[in-house]
């Protein structure tokens, strides 16, 4: 999702009643003078946005790799890899900036997993949620490290609270959580097997309920 | 990266956002009240709140005060709540309702039970979708009377102008106002105070936003399961968190609506409801629209008997015959007829096999809907204690 911040609108956000207001990806943000320093805040914006930039050349290329052949794949892999260390350094430049930025907090976590770092991209989580609790994406990125940790009584509790408050992050866990059950099964990596069927069970039976709750009236009229 | 990842938090530009501030301001929205404090049951999106009539606190207590007010009739005999009392999940258990001055309804008193959620109001009036505009009907209908106040406004008006207390709490509600002590405002007051009306803590609640295991016994779950079975299609009409027709909420403001025959009449063999009440065809005067009528929530049902528009299914397990049988069958009296051979009986309501077992199953679900915490929380009571 693109996020990216507008450097001359963060001096408006400081009046701005909601702390989650983004400009939309693309969008052409105002030159700042040249005789006004930066405040931290657009410093923070600025390399944050860069880090969105890095992330998302990272999507695309995964999106290439799917469909490359196995030694292409591994040349893509090692370049989305190196755009996820691109946009971690930028996003922990921008909590440097701004301590307070947990937009940056959530999105370090979110490249740290991809990279393999679930500790550290749990601890960007935690941070994040800290300052802004109930924050959806983080909660939500937050359980798929979990899962990527076998952490299954977290994440089963990541997805009762999005199930309450954030269902459309709920889904994507539901997603996730149906991906790594299907994973795991050809790929165990530690989990034995009565632990990944009860969680399937688990996973199955919360899926149904959700398509129940989701599922509007049928209009005879 | 999935379409859903990608197409999330599109948001305004901030500078957007600041220039509309000032045009969307209202006093309470521009901080001169502190912002409502909805208390949502876990899982309950933000309701519809109407531009013209924001939530306040002080809005809230009068409204409550309002519908537990006698003196809201023409001859000071009955409240709102006559009709909606809270241990009832703010139904009366009467089959048809009673005016004050006795004539009796031909339609049951809904429950108001997140009546905030409605995608439309009353049994089947698919116009009337604000609460502020529905609290009209009872307060002025003449046929029949219910709250008597027909050609009384002034009166009534008047009876609360001269209360000290009244006229503060409108002052509250309504700051600013020089004469706040009006119709519209009464009204707003009243829609303000059924809008907190909301119903999410039931032992369902507990499993289907707590992961509790044990809220819902194991006859319960089977009861669950076979709701939403394609099978029995309860939740064809049932559905949602609210498991009712089409809902609105901040989110979904508008919905297409939904009302239903459900074979309950067939008179003559020609599809025809008793006396005059043909549901929804009494607004659209299409014959097609026969016997069709809103689905309610199901929350509290076990509370609400008796049951459909007309009080005329005693109770739940009746309820079930009834949609397994595909319709009613009335054997004699006025009203004869076999409902499932209806004309114009919904195509969902086919019937289905229902065991002894499956019966006991689905009532133990209906069970666990009941609120506890909702039909007797203070924030909904009678703050007059009975005596008003």
């Amino acid at each position: 999702m693109r996020q990216t911040i507008p450097i001359l609108g963060l001096s408006l956000l400081a009046l701005a009643v909601t702390p989650a207001v983004r400009g939309e990806g693309g969008s052409s943000a105002p030159s700042v003078p040249s005789t006004r320093p930066q405040t931290p805040q657009e410093m923070a914006a600025e390399v944050y946005n860069q880090g969105l930039r890095h992330r998302d050349k990272a999507w695309k290329l995964e999106e290439k790799a799917q469909a490359a052949s196995a030694a292409e794949r591994a040349k893509l892999e090692e370049k989305i890899r190196k755009q996820y260390e691109n946009a971690a350094e930028e996003f922990e430049k921008a909590t440097r900036f701004n301590p307070r930025m947990y937009q940056a907090y959530s999105d370090l976590g979110y490249v740290l997993r991809k990279l393999g770092s679930y500790q550290d991209s749990l601890a960007a989580y935690d941070r994040a949620l800290a300052l802004e609790p109930g924050y959806p994406q983080a909660i939500e990125y937050r359980a798929e490290a979990y899962l990527g940790l076998n952490r299954l009584e977290d994440a089963k509790q990541s997805y009762m609270q999005l199930f309450r408050g954030a269902r459309e992050q709920a889904d994507l866990l539901m997603a996730a959580m149906k991906r790594w059950v299907e994973e795991r099964r050809s790929e165990p990596a530690g989990v034995d097997a009565q632990t990944l069927e009860a969680f399937a069970g688990w996973v199955a039976e919360r899926e149904q309920m959700a398509a129940q709750t989701a599922k509007g009236s049928k209009s005879s009229w | 990266m999935s379409a859903a990842r990608r197409q999330a938090g599109r948001l305004l530009p901030p500078a957007c956002l600041l220039l509309l501030l000032p045009l969307a301001a209202t006093p309470a929205e521009r901080g001169d009240d502190p912002p409502f404090e909805w208390r949502l049951p876990p899982g309950f999106p933000a309701p519809l709140v109407p531009p013209d009539n924001p939530m306040t606190a002080a809005k809230v207590e009068l409204g409550r005060h309002l519908f537990y007010d006698r003196r809201l009739s023409g001859n000071g005999t009955q409240a709102c709540a006559s009709c909606h009392r809270q241990e009832l999940a703010f139904t009366d258990g009467r089959a048809r309702a009673l005016g004050s001055t006795g004539e009796v309804h031909p339609r049951s008193a809904m429950s108001l039970a997140n009546a905030a959620y409605n995608a439309s109001l009353t049994w089947a009036d698919p116009r009337l979708n604000r609460l502020e505009d529905q609290a009209l009907v009872p307060m002025f209908n003449r046929e029949p009377v219910e709250l008597g106040l027909a050609g009384r406004k002034r009166e009534i008006l008047a009876r609360f102008a001269a209360d000290p207390d009244y006229v503060r709490r409108f002052r509250a509600a309504f700051p600013g106002d020089r004469r706040p002590v009006t119709l519209r405002n009464l009204t707003r007051a009243l829609a303000a105070f059924q809008r907190t009306l909301l119903s999410g803590g039931s032992a369902y609640d507990r499993l289907l936003f707590f992961d509790d295991r044990s809220a819902l016994s194991a006859a319960a779950r089977r009861g669950l399961d076979l709701f939403f079975s394609p099978r029995l299609g309860c939740s064809d009409c049932h559905s949602g968190f609210n498991l009712s027709g089409p809902v609105v909420h901040q989110a979904a403001p508008k919905v297409p609506l939904a009302f239903h025959n459900t074979g309950l009449y067939n008179l003559g063999g020609r599809g025809l409801y008793p006396g005059r009440d043909p549901g929804l065809a009494q607004v659209t005067g299409r014959r097609r629209d026969t016997g069709r009528f809103r689905a309610p929530t199901l929350r509290n049902i076990a509370l609400t008997a008796p049951y459909m528009h007309d009080g005329s299914v005693a109770t739940l397990g009746e309820v079930l015959d009834h949609y397994a049988a595909g319709g009613r069958t009335l054997h004699a009296g006025p009203y004869a007829g076999d409902g499932s051979r209806s004309p114009y009986k919904s195509p969902r309501v086919g019937g289905f096999e229902l065991s002894s077992r499956d019966k006991d199953d689905l009532l133990a679900f209906l069970a666990s809907l009941t609120d506890h915490g909702f039909v007797t929380d203070a924030r909904f009571a009678d703050p007059f204690g009975g005596s008003q």
